[in-house]
């Protein structure tokens, strides 16, 4: 077999298994001149494109494919968040003892400070739930990255928040951080609009940590002529855990077209009852799943456009208020593809794979 | 009324309508029948096919093993050509009337408007 040959075999695999593959193979090298070696990129296009969509069967139906981008869509969003969850594994921990006490020692100089994370491991959640738990029920609604407060005893440093603020930011800028503008806090008239500025907010970022230093004169039993102060440890998003949730992206939505073809192809002929309970509880997920995963990228799409730290993962609401529905979604989607499985394959489909897969074996054989 | 049909699908209705091809076969004869205008790619032509052969348009004519590679024929349907029938009457009016329109424009020349 030539070199271009394999290639176009390799690009018909974006096709269903079947003679379709072998009688796109024969035209193709019929109408490539001798000169080729390669399959030209409007070729490749014109195949995966084509091929992608012979997938899901039912020529010249429109529905399935919107249905097939739906779907693909929502898979997608389900493999955004799988990858970008495992890829935080990766994530160096929160910095520990004389890194950790070197960041105090910047922020409160002479002051003795706690440094408390708000959970043990990747995420906190105030219900500190266990697998077992949050597999039934999902998270608490406050579920959230982990983070490490730091803080001076008791709380309470004497003098006044904005020298004190203009001061830190140049101890952070001396120590290699990048420090943010500062904005001003306090208690909102509602009529105007018109911020009291009793405090300030702002972030620092240095070797992929956020640090948010937030003095503020508000709270109650601050001793008059001190304010109060806490810092925040976050960690950025790393460009690698965006990279990972960019190719599960594509994995899932990749696999979610691939299930609805092989289910629609399988439920193409006739009106079965399994095309039926097929295509009604495909839809029904996708009512549950789909505003689960826009909602989850926009989500995202926010992080992705701050500099600041994610705060909560993208893939929050899935597991806190719309947990119900993804359990839901995630049964309708199994019933789907049980009612597909169970459908009878076309009989034209069943011949023609079994005569390839004799065709290959045969070729193999010595 | 029947809907216009696509290019690409006009050139292949055209193309069975005197005998059976095989897909490198169609491409061929729609690259000679529209002068060069159309170049079918592969996977256009054989998306078209399904399509067309879902909608009874055209069936498989038969299958044929040259050189160990496998190659299907296909022909139109009697409801496929009465297809390609109404699209040429629609054409063929359509060009009429544009026809018409033209031998006025230049048998009586108006005002330009605006």
């Amino acid at each position: 077999m030539t070199r271009l040959a394999k290639q176009y075999r390799l690009l018909l695999r974006a096709y269903p298994p079947g003679h379709r593959r072998t009688e796109l193979l024969d035209t193709l090298l019929d109408a490539a001149p001798a000169t080729r070696n390669h399959p030209t990129a409007r070729e490749t296009a014109n195949l995966l494109r084509h091929g992608m969509r012979a997938r899901l069967g039912r020529p010249g139906g429109r529905a399935v494919v919107v249905l097939a981008t739906l779907i693909a869509l929502t898979a997608g969003f389900i493999g955004a968040a799988a990858a970008t969850r495992a890829a935080w594994e990766l994530v160096p921990g929160y910095p520990t003892g004389t890194a950790l006490a070197e960041i105090s020692d910047t922020v409160f100089p002479s002051h003795p400070t706690t440094a408390e994370p708000n959970g043990t491991g990747l995420f906190f959640d105030v219900g500190e739930r266990n697998t077992a738990e949050v597999l039934l029920q999902g998270h608490d609604e406050d579920f959230e990255f982990a983070t490490v407060t730091i803080a001076p005893e008791p709380y309470f440093l004497p003098g006044d928040f904005r020298t004190w603020t203009a001061t830190t930011e140049g101890r952070l800028v001396k120590a290699g951080w990048q420090v943010g503008p500062a904005e001003v806090t306090g208690a909102t008239t509602i009529a105007t609009g018109e911020v009291d500025d009793t405090g300030r907010r702002f972030t620092a970022t240095r070797d992929g940590l956020a640090l948010t230093i937030e003095p503020t004169t508000d709270v109650v039993d601050t001793p008059r002529g001190s304010f109060y102060v806490t810092a925040t440890l976050d960690r950025l998003t790393p460009g690698y855990v965006t990279a990972a949730g960019a190719l599960g992206l594509l994995t899932g939505a990749l696999i979610g077209w691939l299930l609805t073809g092989w289910a629609s192809r399988r439920t193409e002929s006739g009106h079965t009852p399994a095309r039926a309970t097929a295509a009604v509880s495909a839809v029904f997920a996708l009512v549950l799943l789909l505003p689960q995963a826009l909602l989850g990228f926009l989500i995202l799409g926010y992080q992705m456009h701050s500099d600041g730290p994610p705060g909560k993962p993208f893939w929050t609401l899935s597991l806190t208020y719309g947990f119900g529905c993804g359990q839901l979604g995630a049964v309708l989607i199994a019933v789907a593809l049980i009612a597909a499985a169970a459908a009878r394959r076309p009989a034209e489909e069943v011949s023609q794979i079994a005569a390839s897969r004799w065709r290959r074996s045969w070729e193999r054989s010595p | 009324m029947a809907k216009p049909m696509r290019e690409p699908t006009f050139w292949i209705l055209t193309a069975l309508a005197r005998s059976p091809r095989h897909g490198y076969g169609i491409i061929q004869e729609v690259t000679a029948l529209s002068e060069g205008q159309v170049t079918l790619q592969a996977g256009t032509l054989y998306a078209a096919l399904d399509r067309l052969h879902a909608e009874g348009l055209l069936e498989v004519d038969r299958d044929e093993k040259v050189d160990g590679r496998d190659r299907r024929y296909y022909r139109l349907t009697d409801h496929g050509a009465a297809a390609l029938n109404t699209e040429a009457a629609r054409l063929a009016a359509n060009a009429r009337t544009a026809g018409r329109q033209l031998e006025g424009r230049r048998r009586n020349p108006g005002p330009a408007t605006a």
